[in-house]
């Protein structure tokens, strides 16, 4: 499988490589892949390069750690608390579907122009995923399966554990995957638009200074950093259906 | 308790061996809105189940067969009437308990050996040793093949055969089975129930069934108890006077269409009045959806 897949982005790689050295693709706009991924492999040893992944890749982790953890427990809460979740879950659904970014500005005047401010409006964003696709999964759950659990008379902490959450992971973690994609694009987006921090800065000014190399290069590093969290996502998965 | 065919005072059922007692059971399900009295799904069931019978429980469908395993498993605790299982009155699951469900009830992150293993890994029995009685237990219900199997690769028979399988490996002294076979064919549904009997005759099992087949019920049974049409009452308990040792050949025999006769001529009398109940319970909701 991993074979096949590494193949068939090789050959579209190589299609693409040899379209822009004979030119049918417009080499000052999308440059040869050999040399960005020769820039990708650089630029583990340059230490500009390797200071901005490290600002993008922080903001993501924590930004994701905190809506990830705060997102699972609130959902948690608003389930077991079925007055809690009656109140709560319709607004929580209706801001999951508002553009929550373009309050950039206040985040801007409360954290200031950093990191921080970025971070917490990634977190924001990503917590409310992840508490609707909590709540929803936990739910959810088919009382035949409990019913199982508790006719061998489990403990609550075993139904639960062995039960409750492996029933629940996969409508838990397609929240989380979610959530995911709105810290990168919030954090990116940001950096982006602010000009502050990492690899989304790296973007915008590549592009306005038409280095189109360090661009696909900064693209391609903030593929590798969202491909490593799916995976890390699908770990914990199979943690909790174990 | 309106008995047509013959009582079960024949059975010399004393105290002491006597593995679980229903003493007038009534269940009623409360209204979800709180303005009508709610569902009464049984009312005044009496019945003593000895070690090492086998009771079958048949009645028209949604007339409380359900609620009957719910209560004696543990699981509904909300009920009129007393419960015991070997002279404690239940209050919970009880652990010399197995039930099978309905419901497909596998559990869909598992594959088929880990979900044989639940139980026993649950009780916390060493990995070797639960193993091996899972396999042995599958293969009993013939799914040696499909142990790396996940659920969702199997027909709705397989899953439930899993899941008997599942509750058998625990060797519960008392069994509950719901419909288990509901959704098998004819033929694996015979195989299975003489697989059952089988198993239960070997571990000396006290078994309470719950099947809307007649064949069924009266070739695996000691005794048939025939639910009326809601709300759940006794209607009739058919002795089973067929040799201990019986498999399906028995079918053939006029002992045993002389046995289904009677027990369906009480079923249809009841089956007709639920049928009955349900186009009644459609006109109403009907008239309502109209004058909404
Ligand atoms: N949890 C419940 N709440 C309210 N009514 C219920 C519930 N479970 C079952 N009932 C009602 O009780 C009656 C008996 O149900 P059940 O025991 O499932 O019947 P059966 O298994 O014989 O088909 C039905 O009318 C059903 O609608
Ligand atoms: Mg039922």
């Amino acid at each position: 499988m991993w074979i096949v897949r590494i193949v068939m982005i090789a050959i579209f790689l190589a299609l693409v490589e040899v379209a822009v050295r004979t030119e049918i693709l417009n080499p000052f706009f999308v440059p040869e892949p050999s040399s960005v991924l020769a820039g990708m492999a650089s630029s583990v040893t340059d230490g500009d390069f390797l200071g901005m992944v490290a600002i993008t890749l922080g903001a993501v982790l924590l930004a994701f750690a905190i809506a990830g953890i705060a997102g699972v427990l609130l959902g948690f809460v608003l389930w077991r608390i079925r007055p809690l979740g009656d109140a709560y879950e319709p607004l929580v659904a209706a801001l999951f579907s508002s553009p929550i970014v373009l309050l950039y500005p206040i985040f801007l005047v409360i954290f200031g122009r950093n990191s921080a401010a970025i971070i917490a409006l990634a977190a924001l964003f990503a917590v409310l995923p992840t508490i609707l696709f909590t709540k929803q999964a936990l739910s959810a759950v088919n009382r035949t399966l409990l019913n199982v659990g508790r006719s061998l008379s489990m403990s609550s902490w075993n139904l639960f554990r062995h039960i409750m959450l492996p029933a629940a992971a996969p409508t838990i973690f397609t929240g989380l995957r979610i959530a995911l994609t709105y810290v990168l694009i919030v954090v990116v987006a940001m950096e982006y638009i602010l000009q502050i921090g990492g690899l989304g800065r790296l973007v915008a000014e590549s592009a306005l200074l038409f280095r189109a190399t360090d661009l696909y290069v900064s693209v391609g590093l903030i593929v590798v950093i969202s491909a490593a969290f799916i995976w890390l996502i699908n770990q914990l998965e199979r943690l909790a259906q174990r | 308790m309106a008995t047509t065919t013959d009582a079960p005072a024949g059975r010399a059922v004393s105290g002491e061996d006597n593995l679980f007692t229903i003493e007038d059971l009534s269940v009623t399900y409360p209204s979800t809105d709180g303005a009508s009295r709610g569902v009464t799904a049984l009312e005044h069931i009496n019945l003593n189940v000895g070690k090492g019978e086998f009771v079958s429980v048949v009645g028209p469908s949604g007339c409380g067969k359900s609620t009957l395993l719910s209560t004696v498993s543990g699981l509904l605790t909300g009920f009129d009437g007393r419960i015991t299982v070997r002279g404690d009155t239940i209050t919970g699951p009880h652990p010399n308990v197995g039930v099978v469900f309905q419901e497909e009830s596998t559990f869909p992150w598992r594959n088929v050996l880990k979900n044989v293993e639940f139980g026993l890994e649950m009780r916390g029995l060493g990995k070797e040793e639960r193993r091996k009685r899972a396999l042995d237990m599958l293969s009993l219900v013939g799914l040696e093949d499909f142990v790396r199997s996940y659920p969702h690769h199997l027909s709705g028979g397989m899953k439930q055969r899993v899941a008997i399988a599942r509750t058998l490996v625990m060797e519960p002294s008392i069994l509950l089975l719901d419909e288990p076979f509901g959704a098998l064919d004819e033929q694996t549904r015979i195989i299975l129930g003489e697989e059952l009997l089988r198993i239960q005759r070997a571990l000396d099992q006290t078994v309470l069934l719950i099947t809307h087949n007649i064949q069924e019920a009266i070739l695996l049974s000691n005794r048939v108890v025939v639910l009326s049409a809601r709300p759940g009452r006794m209607k009739a308990v058919v002795n089973i006077d067929l040799p201990a040792e019986r498999d399906s050949t028995l079918l053939a025999t006029d002992e045993f269409a002389v046995l289904v006769g009677k027990v369906w001529s009480v079923l249809r009398e009841e089956s007709l009045k639920a049928f009955a109940q349900e186009q009644k319970q459609d006109q109403t909701n009907h008239e309502e959806t109209a004058h909404a």
